[in-house]
């Protein structure tokens, strides 16, 4: 792997050992598989061939698992780098598989030779028979599923794992708080958060909210990034601001958030752009415009901290957001909030009132009537939310169950 | 657009891929050919596969038995479009053939050139489509793979059950289970009520005309570019992206529509600390409307007269000198700026404050504010005495007028040597009333200039206005005598000192007094000399 950005005089010829496995057993079986095609089982050259396949596997590292996913390969977990011939060959291959139901082939010893010889004849025809090979076995990962982005895969399901995908990621830059920002694992998360939210937005807010479980601080964290990431689609900013929000937000709250509430927003802010700027440097001769105005928006919220009213407008939504989270968790209660307590809550907040937009779309992606909520009827009467949908309002009275007429007002927000 | 644009197209855009690749870099001339190439095609979209480039249906490189190896990986990485905007520039085309060159087939490398593309690497020049990359292949198209029980991923359903607290039961359709249960879990007991309050049919909460006005200033271009090229000042790590003049032209930009106190400061600050980068900033940063939207901004800041001390210390003589003279300027309509100005003098002191300013140019508003400025001061003439043979005719009397009447005439004697310029029908309309209001003083001094100047240049009443005062002031006999018997005195000034004489009958007999000189003085001055006996006469 190369670590420096020189451009380097190579033949952009694969040269990890990683690979070299998948790469044998691709070719080989390509050649098994073809020859099978044009000669038959019994043909000298095809016993030949499967022999030249044995051998391979006997001199690889056993055991090992290959799996073929789309046009990529696998082995063991990692990506397998082809040349383009190669690359031609191994979609060749895992088109034959696909057409028997294998997308993974995990081998532990060598197969026998009259085995290979029947898996090849399968690749050849098309035809799968369920085969059984000593040493070597051949299933399908989770069949059916297939779809980009949640295309034929139940979108809530996708945009579930998706989230739980950056959750895992979100772990692993909390594992190593206070050291150099993970640029490419952060990007990543944002990522996988665009995908959720293109696949299934409702979900993809209300998931790491709704499931049971600990709110850790990479969990708040993902579900502050997640708010961030709504509001600003919900104001229709474009894709490349959205993805400069979530990442500051992301780091801000990685780092700030304390298991019981978190520092001062400024002071998170600093803290992570003291992360952010130690991995600044690519190499190249320029910065990419995401990670200078990642920098940028977290370095105005830390550089003037109490000229909040100058802030970009979308470092005061990161701090809402931000807010939201450390008041979850509150540091002088033993019990969490939920989304209707936090949006009651943050609402008489100050600091919103310098962007009452962003407290309004977060109500918006929240559930504009929570049940909880403190509201105002039009005949002054006042009560708590019990649900019911925005033009019928139910609310609690203390003495009945009103529905009202029109809507209430959110707290603090001037509609 | 033939098929022989498009393989030139295409063969252009490989040709500076390999050249990056030879060089280390990619080679200009290829570049220019490359845009020419593109053009050709009316920048058409190049769409990557895997071993071929297209644009439409046609193959512009790779196909057949030639093999284009460093297509693969950046198909790898997601890429499959590029369009170039109509603005781009050859140094574009050559970057992103740097960074197609970069692109190694390795994992770190793939994500790398993905990270870059993502990050809007090449969005100044081109519109990208990325799709997922061949790294990210598991999770997008079989999703619960990568969390399912054999550990198709690194730490797979292990890890997601720990994270939950294994309150969900992560077993093959968990996920799937979770999904579709999140309303059941979004139950509120207490209530038995739904959270998911949102319906189709239900209006937004925001008004659209809000999200309007919200996107407008969260996409607003100054904002940004004011917010990068603060952060660029403050990170050293950034400053390798600019010139300090490319900086300072955007910050310049910027600062014309949002003048930002806090950037300024930071600049200010920065070069008092000795910050190379920022001094240059600093020193081009230099536009007309600069110091006049820094007072202003600085007025109403509750730090600004700090942040315009430090201006003042940190900017070129020239530019301090344009900022003390609009802060003048300023002071003369708004009283914010009173008060900041009245901070800076006491702050830098009086005298280098006024050592700031190029005296010459001074305006009458400025030199009002000025003299305002200092009028409380005890040390005003010591202070202004030394301007005063510098500060411009116009700008002299709004000057003086801002300052007591005790005060004026102890500044006369530095306007001595100015007389000459000062007259003209200038003194009289201006400046005389100012010395006169003086009192005896102040009148004496302008009396002495007429004296010296033998009224040259003195129209009629302002030496009838100066006679009546130095008659109040006891002081006419003592100086406007000679002046009335002097021959080289214009027959018209001894005329109006007679008017004034007039006002007093001691000083009208002094006046009046007959003399052997008056038989050669003008017929108009002996006819008003006799009219004053005259009158003499009937008040003995």
């Amino acid at each position: 792997m190369s670590d420096s950005l020189t451009i380097r005089r190579t033949s952009w010829m694969p040269d990890d050992a990683q690979g070299r496995t998948a790469r044998m057993m691709v070719e080989r079986l390509f050649v098994l598989m073809r020859t099978l095609a044009v000669h038959g089982p019994s043909h000298p050259v095809s016993v030949q061939i499967a022999q030249a396949v044995a051998d391979g596997i006997a001199a690889a590292e056993l055991p090992f698992t290959l799996q073929f996913v789309r046009q990529a390969v696998f082995q063991d977990h990692a990506l397998v780098m082809f040349d383009p011939g190669g690359f031609q060959r191994s979609l060749r291959v895992a088109s034959a598989l696909a057409a028997i139901g294998v997308q993974q082939i995990a081998v532990d010893h060598v197969p026998s030779v009259d085995d290979l010889i029947a898996l090849g004849s399968e690749l050849a025809s098309g035809h799968g028979t369920a085969l059984q090979i000593p040493g070597m076995q051949l299933r399908a990962i989770l069949a059916g599923q297939t779809g980009t982005a949640g295309e034929t895969v139940e979108p809530a399901r996708f945009a579930a794992v998706m989230l739980l995908r950056s959750l895992m990621d979100a772990e692993h830059i909390e594992a190593s708080r206070g050291g150099a920002w993970p640029w490419s694992r952060g990007a990543a998360i944002l990522r996988r958060l665009e995908r959720a939210t293109d696949a299934d937005a409702p979900t993809s807010t209300r998931f790491l909210e709704a499931a049971p479980g600990e709110f850790t601080v990479p969990r708040r964290a993902v579900q502050a990034t997640v708010l961030a990431l709504a509001a600003m689609r919900l104001v229709g900013l474009d894709v490349a601001t959205r993805r400069v929000g979530g990442h500051a937000t992301l780091a801000v709250a990685l780092t700030g958030l304390r298991p019981r509430g978190g520092d001062a927003f400024p002071a998170a802010a600093t803290r992570a752009l003291d992360q952010l700027r130690s991995t600044l440097s690519t190499g190249r001769s320029k910065i990419d415009p995401h990670r200078l105005r990642t920098c940028a928006l977290v370095h105005d919220a830390a550089f003037r901290p109490e000229a909040r009213s100058r802030w970009h407008p979308v470092a005061r939504l990161m701090e809402l957001v931000y807010e939201h989270e450390v008041l979850r968790c509150p540091t002088d209660a033993s019990f969490d909030l939920g989304a209707v307590d936090l949006l009651s809550a943050l609402a008489p907040r100050s600091f919103v009132q310098d962007d009452p937009g962003w407290l309004q779309a977060l109500a918006e992606i929240v559930g504009r009537w929570a049940p909880g909520m403190k509201v105002e009827l039009e005949d002054g009467e006042a009560g708590v939310l019990l649900g019911g949908s925005s033009t019928k309002p139910m609310v609690f009275t203390g003495a009945a169950v009103k529905v009202g007429r029109a809507a209430p007002s959110l707290p603090g927000v001037e509609e | 657009m033939s098929p022989k644009d498009v393989r030139t197209l295409g063969r252009a855009l490989d040709a500076l891929v390999r050249t990056a690749r030879t060089h280390g870099s990619a080679v200009e001339a290829a570049g220019l050919r490359l845009r020419d190439a593109w053009l050709a095609v009316d920048r058409a979209p190049l769409r990557f596969g895997a071993t071929e480039l297209y644009v439409r249906d046609d193959v512009a490189l790779g196909g057949g038995d030639e093999e284009v190896r460093w297509l693969l990986p950046i198909f790898m990485a997601g890429l499959r479009l590029v369009t170039p905007r109509e603005t781009v520039t050859v140094q574009e085309l050559c970057q992103l053939a740097e960074e197609l060159a970069r692109c190694e087939p390795e994992v770190a490398s793939l994500e790398r050139f993905r990270d870059w593309l993502w990050g809007g690497g090449a969005a100044s020049g081109f519109e990208v489509e990325l799709q997922t990359s061949f790294m990210e292949a598991v999770e997008a198209e079989l999703p619960e793979a990568a969390v399912a029980p054999d550990g198709f991923l690194e730490g797979g359903l292990s890890a997601v059950r720990r994270r939950l607290a294994g309150v969900m039961a992560l077993e093959e359709d968990a996920i799937e289970l979770a999904a579709l249960d999140l309303d059941a879990v979004a139950t509120r007991e207490e209530f038995d009520a739904s959270l998911d309050a949102e319906h189709d049919d239900e209006p937004p909460v925001m008004h659209e005309a809000l999200r309007a006005a919200l996107r407008y200033r969260c996409e607003e271009a100054s904002r940004w570019s004011l917010c990068e090229a603060t952060a660029v000042l403050a990170i050293p790590a950034l400053q390798a992206e600019q010139t300090p003049d490319a900086l300072a032209r955007q910050l310049a930009d910027t600062l014309r529509e949002h003048f930002d106190v806090d950037v300024i400061d930071l600049l200010a600050s920065s070069v008092r600390r000795n910050d190379p980068f920022a001094r240059a900033v600093l020193h081009g940063l230099d536009f007309p409307e600069l110091p006049t939207a820094a007072v202003r901004a600085f007025a109403h800041d509750a730090d600004g007269h700090r942040v315009l001390a430090n201006l003042l210390a940190a900017v070129s003589p020239e530019l301090a000198s344009r900022v003390a003279h609009a802060l003048l300027d300023g002071a003369a309509s708004d009283t914010a700026l009173v008060d900041i100005a009245l901070r800076i003098i006491t702050s830098l002191g009086a005298q280098r404050f006024i050592a700031l300013l190029d005296v010459p140019s001074l305006r009458p508003p400025e030199a009002h504010a000025l003299g305002s400025l200092l009028a409380e001061r005890g040390d005003a003439v010591e202070l202004l005495g030394p301007l005063m043979a510098r500060v411009p005719r116009p700008a002299l009397p709004k000057l003086l007028g801002a300052l007591p009447a005790e005060v004026r005439p102890r500044l006369a004697p530095s306007l001595g040597s100015r007389w000459p310029e000062l007259s003209g029908g200038f003194v009289e309309s201006q400046l005389a009333p100012l010395f006169i209001e003086g009192g005896a003083a102040g009148a004496r001094v302008l009396a002495e200039a007429l004296v010296a100047q033998h009224g040259e240049g003195w129209s009629v009443e302002s030496v009838r206005m100066l006679g009546r005062a130095l008659v109040g002031a006891g002081l006419f006999i003592e100086l406007c005598i000679p002046l009335v018997r002097s021959k080289r005195v214009a027959a018209a000034v001894r005329v109006a000192l007679c008017d004034a004489a007039e006002a007093d009958p001691e000083v009208a007999a002094a006046v009046s007094r007959w003399h052997p000189g008056e038989l050669l003085d003008p017929p108009e001055l002996r006819a008003r000399l006799r009219s004053l006996r005259e009158l003499e006469g009937p008040r003995r």
